[in-house]
């Protein structure tokens, strides 16, 4: 049942990291520029290797179970790629090649979602910075994933493209139950999207996983949190 | 087994995206046709060339597999690994439910496909034109052995290609590198009688070296270890570069 990863990285990245991300969560991973996020996520999907401590996911060991872990898994990391010399349909394509259950419908479904259905057989190499981020979406949603990693997912959108972002990703955990991981250096933007947040300074973790509702009961706001818990453990 | 599969046919189906990997076999597909036009006027001003060893289909093959090929090797094994990091799309598959070993086998296969397309597209053109510009070939079975037996060191050479590819991070770097790689080797092996015996790119026509000549089937054998040791070596290093590759 539990959506649950455990990472404790040694090196020049980030160094014994820490958390559980449990089913139906939406984890903000919070931290300023450098402080480690897309390192720690390169971790949790396989693409770094990590000197010591392991990774779960739903179960199984990302070192032994690669296959097994990452089938559940839809990923964005760093930025937002496709392939530009191919098509939505043909970058749909390629994932759907991995799993037996995803039709011919279910790419027409999630390029209505993202409303690309119109850009269906155009190659991406010509969509907008916020069309291709809204195909690479597609691709980490395609499978139908248990769990979702967005590395700083607006990123480079603007308001209108941040305020849909957020609110797809609010749907998309209350209806189709799905566990969000998402990494972020704006306070406000987790305190809208997120239900429970880990914070990371320099490469270490300042705390591990605290409901946000909590936090506003004991602080002003995330921000204040924040605030407070980087000068009392991380500087000096 | 299934997601090697998928990735295998991902791996196929990128290549052939790419508009390059068809116009070079168009433009193989016509060169083969021209070396045939130019053959066939010869014969018919000079009746005394065509002496009876002289086979078009694998003077043709001699040429591709010691010049086009590496070339097309290079170009495609840069793509599918340097290119893909240059433009961060490596990532992409790296993240899916399939093991790097898959990865790795599945754009050597991706390749040796492509290569193998090579092949049977400049056999069969390379017999059409002899066939229409009544060029004479002496013995149909020399030639099909011929081009089956140089499949062998050519697949060889994908795995060399996919070893260096390793060392790069962008395609074009890649793609030059191995070119100068392959000249420097050639070049070396002009000089030194040991390393010309010794190294694979020397039998990348090998079918011309023990065949024809009396049929030394010991030499054969004793060439295939050889070029099959080059192999495991290649493909050993180079997964092993892969998998530790961090992107
Ligand atoms: N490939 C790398 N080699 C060396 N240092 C790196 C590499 N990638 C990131 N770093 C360093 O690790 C730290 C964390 O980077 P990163 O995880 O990208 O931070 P964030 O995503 O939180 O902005 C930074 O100081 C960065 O300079
Ligand atoms: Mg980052």
């Amino acid at each position: 049942m539990a959506g649950l990863t455990k990472i404790y990285k040694n090196g020049r990245g980030v160094k014994d990291i820490t958390f559980d991300v449990c089913t139906g969560d939406i984890f903000g991973f919070l931290g300023p520029n450098g402080a480690g996020k897309t390192t720690v996520m390169k971790g949790i999907t396989g693409l770094n290797t990590i000197q010591k401590g392991h990774v779960k996911i739903l179960g199984y060991n990302l070192d032994s179970q690669f296959e097994n872990a990452m089938r559940n898994v839809g990923a964005i990391i760093e930025t937002a790629d496709v392939y530009e010399y191919m098509s939505a349909y043909e970058n749909l394509k390629f994932i759907a090649r991995f799993y037996q259950n995803i039709h011919e419908e279910d790419i027409d479904n999630i390029l209505e979602l993202v409303n690309l259905t119109n850009y269906k057989q155009e190659k991406a190499s010509k969509f907008s910075l916020g069309m291709k981020q809204r195909l690479a979406l597609a691709r980490a949603l395609l499978p139908n994933p248990k769990l979702i990693i967005l590395d700083e997912p607006t990123n480079g959108l603007d308001i209108e493209g941040t305020v849909q972002m957020r609110n797809l990703i609010k749907e998309l955990a209350a209806k189709r139950k799905m566990t969000f991981f998402i990494s972020s250096h704006l306070v406000h933007e987790v305190e809208l999207m997120c239900n429970k947040v880990a914070i990371i300074h320099e490469g270490k973790l300042v705390n591990n996983g605290v409901s946000i509702e909590s936090i506003k009961e004991s602080y002003h706001s995330l921000e204040d949190f924040y605030l407070n818990q980087v000068t009392e453990g991380g500087t000096v | 087994m299934d997601s090697l599969k998928a990735n295998i046919i991902n791996e196929v189906r990128k290549l052939f995206l790419k508009k390059k990997t068809i116009v070079y076999l168009v433009l193989m597909a016509i060169m083969s046709f021209l070396t045939a036009f130019f053959i066939a006027t010869i014969q018919a001003k000079l009746i005394f060339i065509a002496v009876n060893s002289f086979s078009y289909p694998l003077m043709l093959l001699a040429i591709f597999t010691n010049i086009f090929l590496p070339l097309f090797v290079f170009m495609a094994a840069s793509d599918l690994f340097s290119g893909e990091v240059a433009d961060r799309t490596l990532k992409l598959v790296l993240t899916m439910p399939v093991s790097r070993f898959k990865i790795y086998l599945s754009k050597i296969v991706a390749v040796s496909i492509y290569v193998i397309l090579n092949f049977i597209l400049i056999f069969l053109v390379s017999m059409l034109s002899a066939f229409c510009l009544k060029i004479t070939i002496t013995s149909i079975t020399s030639v099909v052995v011929g081009y089956l037996a140089d499949i062998i060191p050519a697949l060889i050479l994908v795995i060399f290609a996919s070893f260096i590819a390793q060392f790069f991070r962008s395609g074009s770097t890649a793609l030059i590198s191995s070119i100068f790689i392959f000249i420097g080797i050639k070049a070396l092996s002009l000089f030194n009688t040991l390393l010309n015996n010794n190294i694979f790119t020397t039998y990348l026509n090998w079918y011309s070296l023990w065949l024809p000549n009396g049929t030394n089937l010991l030499r054969g054998l004793n060439l295939l270890l050889l070029l099959l040791a080059y192999g495991i070596i290649f493909f050993t290093v180079g997964y092993y570069l892969f998998d530790k590759k961090e992107i």
